[in-house]
């Protein structure tokens, strides 16, 4: 829900020097961190029939950041007194787009994370590929998640230090904590003046003037009204810009001072994303306004308000959030950015997705004009039996009943039916084999729609990485092709961006 | 009943053949039969003119429970069965099972369709046995009537010899351990399993529609005394069905013989399905035949003996047929290809290329509609059988 996240933390880091948006993971108190970043990219392993994994280079280029996060854990409503919990997770971030398309959780976290499980023990290693000027580096968790990073830097004299520092945090989170400029008192932190609950109190050591927070009031749990004073308390600018974590801390207060008019333009525009009308007067919709109109809509009727949001409008877009009915945003809007939300329609009443098998039918094939799209074929072919890697077994293998068994199979391991040990099971799992990120199908999966959302998974994932086809076959626009060789989509950062790690790395099959 | 390590494999003829020939049997393949009557009985003897008396080394009858009134899971063969349904005979143990029969218990569910197998090829008449010891039979050294004799092989000629002396609980067990059996039974799994199926230590099981959960029961003609017995793993031992004429002596059973055992297999069957509505059961009927190409090429040698030309019709329906043949068993092995081969990251990958066509919004309408279609004639097709 990366749209979302870029809302809450917006709100919650407004005021703050930071320019870019990070994602928080709550919506009260949550504060993070990047203690550490380097250049590097991801790669990507795909499994190969002979029972290795081919690990090829994404070419965009991106940064690692270290992140400390702390925060209060989320409150339970019979509880008078909250603890702090600490966590550490990587992130990856696209350094052309700014925004964060990759978490790896890698110590306790109290929420979700990009793979469905937290853990505690991970390593961050440089592989060795057996090409001198390899700069490959492993991040591995649990023992069994792994992930692959190149580094970017044309100066490699600094990746023995990264990698010493990505792994002294993970292993010493006092380490990471303090570089994250917070004082930790016995990891639980128990501050209240009336006894109601109250986010944990973490004093940035290096705060000049912020003022200590005073308590909320009763609030009911993590719910709309903190969150709403959280907005008011970042558009009204009450923190003063201090470098370091903050925690937003305003007294309640039911009406909002003025607004700053980016930092609304900023709320309408991702409200304008999420395909949700303007906020002022908004009702949890599913259709999609033109964006233009939106944003002009919103920024009007709240400066000319007064800057008059209301908790009502807030509930009525998170509402929205959970409920919209998400469209298909690519093919409509070329000019934005990123299509906004999933891009599944959900099936009528009876839930989910198609079955899977049903993809493999002559005619989707032939509507798709795939077979026509010699790379779609090329990479298919590759992944046929040995001795049927032709065009026509390919054709023949789309009507197998074996293809259609294993779709079948697919379906059922998504929705749940086999064997597993917790119905999510399937899900997560799949979409951790296939280095998916499951917050692109997030909503459709609180919906109960698991092939729903293991189809946003996959869509968005080839827009990330190799590009959505267009009807003019114009490929300039194609950032992030795997494997490739030439420089294009280079913003001129100089060539030499390091080596990247290629071809087979021998691993076991687990 | 456990399933420790054996996967379920499809019943197809296929898989079956392939299954035999990495046992190291030759000569033998598996033809399934679509029907039940004489014609089709003598068309596994008299398969191509010129040929009467092509081997049948057994029938394996398979059948699966289907409405949900049934009470499924390992009773099914015992209620099929049932009381020796239709008038045939109690199995018989110890003493009086007759010399030289083999007979297993099934000690594994999923190894019942090999366990089924096993009982035709080492009961198999006159088949050629390969011993160890001073009685090598050096392999290239025997007559095998050109193809009617079946080749045990090294494998099941000394699994035979092994268990000789046991009874059959215990090599139902013995089955159910050996190593190079086993191998061979799972290399026929399918290979997502391992992934989709949850742990991937253990084979899954759920059954679904695409589950082999068949029982399977082999009916096999025993020279030693002319009778015809079925083998029904989960039965005592195995039970007469009825007895054929002419049985006994060496070499391959006349025709006249041959066609009478199928009858009165086929007798048995039919009067153990006549016990239940056609509804509730679906079944399969194989039969272990001779290897057709075997047949084929002899049919050409002697053709060619007496001076046929090429050109001639006949010749030309044998090359033909030859020609069949090999393209059967090419496409075979094409599909057993397939069933190993692990297709999730091909669909996966598909998928992707769907999604990467800029029309996936309309791909995914398109299939959803087609699925809401087929649901909707399948309960038109329901409606209309009135359930």
């Amino acid at each position: 829900m990366s749209n979302a996240q870029d809302l809450l933390s917006i709100l919650s880091n407004a005021g703050s020097s930071r320019s870019s948006i990070r994602p928080a993971s709550s919506t009260s108190g949550i504060v993070e961190t990047s203690i550490l970043s380097f250049k590097a990219g991801k790669m990507n392993a795909t499994f190969k029939p002979n029972g290795k994994y081919l690990v090829e280079p994404d070419m965009r280029r991106g940064e690692l950041h270290v992140v400390y996060v702390s925060g209060p854990r989320p409150a339970s409503s019979a509880s008078t007194s909250t603890s702090t919990t600490s966590s550490l997770k990587l992130e990856w971030r696209d350094r052309r787009t700014k925004t964060t398309v990759n978490t790896y959780w890698v110590a306790a976290n109290p929420s979700d994370d990009d793979n469905g499980t937290t853990d505690d023990v991970a390593t961050f290693e440089r592989v060795d590929t057996g090409r001198d000027g390899d700069r490959v580096y492993l991040l591995e968790r649990s023992g069994r998640r792994r992930n692959f990073f190149w580094m970017q830097d044309a100066d490699a004299s600094r990746d023995d230090e990264h990698c010493v520092g990505v792994n002294a945090y993970i292993a010493n989170r006092n380490e990471a904590a303090s570089a994250a400029g917070i004082v930790v008192v016995d990891d639980v932190v128990v501050a209240s003046s009336s006894g109601a609950a109250t986010a944990a109190v973490v004093r940035p050591s290096s705060s000049s003037s912020s003022s200590p927070p005073s308590d909320y009031g009763a609030a009911d749990d993590v719910g709309a009204s903190e969150l709403l004073r959280m907005m008011q308390g970042a558009l009204s600018g009450t923190t003063s810009s201090a470098d370091g974590a903050r925690l937003v801390s305003v007294p309640g207060s039911a009406t909002l001072p003025t607004a700053g008019a980016g930092q609304v333009d900023a709320l309408g525009n991702i409200l304008e994303n999420l395909g949700l009308p303007g906020v002022g007067g908004a009702r949890p919709s599913g259709e999609r306004n033109p964006a233009a109109t939106t944003t002009t809509t919103t920024t009007t009727t709240t400066t000319t308000a007064g800057g008059g949001l209301t908790l009502a409008d807030l509930q009525g877009a998170m509402a929205g959030l959970a409920t919209a009915s998400p469209v298909l945003g690519s093919s409509s809007s070329s000019s934005s950015s990123s299509p906004g939300f999933p891009v599944v329609r959900p099936a009528p009443a009876g839930g989910g997705g198609p079955p899977l098998s049903e993809f493999a039918s002559s005619d989707v094939i032939d509507a798709s004009g795939i077979l026509d799209d010699p790379d779609c074929v090329s990479r298919l072919i590759e992944l046929l039996p040995d001795g049927q890697r032709t065009v026509d077994a390919l054709r023949e293998n789309l009507r197998s009943p074996q293809v259609a068994q294993c779709l079948r199979r697919l379906t059922s391991a998504l929705v749940g039916e086999e064997d597993n040990d917790d119905g999510g099971g399937g899900f997560n799992s799949i979409i951790a084999n296939f280095q998916l990120n499951p917050e692109d199908g997030a909503v459709a999966l609180a919906a109960g729609n698991p092939i729903e959302a293991f189809l946003n998974c996959l869509l968005r994932d080839v827009e990330r990485k190799e590009g959505i086809r267009e009807e003019n076959v114009d490929d300039d626009d194609n950032d992030g092709g795997v494997g490739g060789d030439d420089d294009k989509g280079g913003d001129g950062d100089g060539g030499g961006e390091g080596a990247k790690g290629d071809g087979d790395v021998n691993m076991d099959e687990s | 009943m456990s399933n420790d390590d054996w996967c379920t494999i499809e019943s197809d003829p296929g898989v079956f053949t392939s299954l035999i020939e990495s046992f190291g049997t030759r000569n033998v393949e598996v033809a399934e039969l679509w029907s039940l009557d004489d014609d089709a009985l003598s068309s596994l003897t008299s398969p191509i003119e010129g040929v009467d008396d092509a081997a049948v080394h057994g029938l394996i009858f398979l059948f699966k429970w289907q409405s949900s009134s049934s009470n499924g899971g390992g009773d099914e063969g015992a209620a099929i069965g049932g009381d020796g349904g239709g008038g045939m005979g109690e199995p018989l143990t110890g003493d009086d099972v007759p010399p030289g029969l083999f007979f297993a218990r099934q000690v594994t569910h999923n190894a019942c369709a090999t366990q089924a197998i096993l009982g035709v090829l080492l009961n198999a008449p006159n088949s050629v046995v390969e011993r160890d010891g001073a009685d090598d039979v050096v392999v290239d050294d025997y007559d095998d009537g050109n193809g009617r004799r079946l080749v045990l092989g090294k494998t099941l000629s000394d699994f035979r010899s092994f268990t000789s002396h046991f009874p059959p609980d215990l090599r139902g067990e013995a089955i159910g351990s050996s190593e190079s059996i086993r191998a061979a039974h799972n290399s026929f799994g399918r290979a997502e399993d391992a992934f989709l199926g949850g742990d991937p230590g253990r084979p899954k099981r759920a059954a679904t529609d695409d589950d082999d959960v068949f029982h399977f029961v082999a009916y096999v003609p025993h020279d030693g005394d002319g009778c015809v017995y079925e083998l029904d793993g989960l039965r005592p031992g195995p039970i007469r069905v009825g007895s054929y004429e002419g049985g006994g002596g060496d070499g391959p059973p006349s025709t006249a013989e041959a066609g009478g055992w199928m009858r009165v297999a086929r007798d048995a069957i039919q009067s153990r399905l006549s016990a239940y509505p056609s509804a509730e059961i679906k079944f399969n009927l194989m039969a272990l035949v001779q290897d057709r190409r075997t047949y084929l090429c002899e049919r050409l040698d002697s053709l060619v003996a007496i001076g046929i030309e090429e050109s001639d019709p006949a010749m030309l329906r044998v090359r033909s047929d030859l020609r069949a043949e090999e393209e059967k068993r090419e496409r075979w092995k094409l599909e057993n290809e397939r069933r190993r081969h692990n297709y999730l990251p091909f669909s996966v990958e598909f998928l992707r290329c769907l999604a990467g066509s800029g029309k996936f919004e309309k791909l995914v309408d398109m299939a959803r509609t087609n699925a809401g279609e087929k649901r909707k004639r399948s309960e038109a097709w329901k409606k209309a059988r009135g359930e």
